[in-house]
């Protein structure tokens, strides 16, 4: 599976609403004592618009201003973004990923 | 253990050899298939990176689009025949991994993004007269 395949899907709760569609994927990376790099996938970063804001740096909290900007792709992330966690990923199928769980339960987790 | 988004820490990130060469740009990634082993639990099974993809046929799925599929149609024709491709670096040839790019154990010899520079290098540059060698 390529990183590409997961960019762009659509993703769908477990009542087939849709949440939007995969602008990002959350690494957990980590160092063994042999210097082995392991990287885990551990989440998707669903938006229903573009990610604009989320590649300016604004969706992971690295960039702070100008202001403006700063409050309109904040306020803009916490209306139309959410994260989902990789364990509520059911399938993933071209162009398609479903879920486990519906858009309250997870808007409720990650908020 | 660190936290990081792929569009901020992996993609487009600079990779250079264990000889200071830059052997190319982290295009795409290869992961783990998280259904091959359907016994173990969920978070186990969370896919893992195996590999970082490079070059054009690489790029061309990731930019999506028309400009993806003319980019990825033209990798393909410019590919050497009989070698696999995307150019695929494993995660064990990774030596660090930051911000700043991706640097590799391996030299540039052992890299395979550099095919098409060696095949420039053999068939044109060093059959022109004057070329220095």
């Amino acid at each position: 599976m390529r990183g590409s395949e997961l960019i762009d899907c659509d993703v769908y709760d477990a009542d087939g609403k849709r949440l939007g569609a995969v602008h990002d994927l959350r690494f957990d990376l980590k160092w063994t004592r042999a210097h082995q790099l392991t990287c885990r996938l551990t989440g998707l970063e669903c938006r229903d618009s573009s990610a604009l804001g989320h590649r300016l740096g604004y969706g992971t909290g690295d960039m702070a201003g100008p202001w403006p900007l700063g409050m309109f792709f904040t306020r803009s992330r916490a209306r139309k973004s959410l994260t989902v966690e990789w364990r509520d990923v059911v399938s993933v199928e071209p162009g398609r990923i479903r879920l486990k769980r519906r858009v309250g339960e997870l808007r409720g987790e990650s908020s | 253990m660190t936290s990081v988004w792929a569009n901020h820490f992996i993609f487009d990130r600079v990779i250079t050899a264990a000889d200071g060469q830059h052997v190319g740009m982290v295009d795409d990634i290869e992961l783990s298939d998280p259904w091959d082993d359907a016994a173990q639990p969920a978070v186990e099974r969370a896919p893992e990176l195996t590999a970082l993809l490079s070059g054009p046929t690489a790029l061309g799925p990731r930019l999506g689009g028309r400009i993806g599929t003319w980019w990825l149609a033209l990798g393909r024709r410019l590919r050497p025949t009989g070698r696999g491709y995307p150019n695929r670096i494993p995660v064990e040839a990774v030596k660090t991994f930051d911000i700043r790019g991706v640097e590799l154990k391996i030299d540039t010899s052992e890299v395979a993004t550099r095919r098409l520079d060696d095949w420039i290098l053999e068939h044109i540059v060093l059959r022109i007269p004057g070329n220095g060698s």
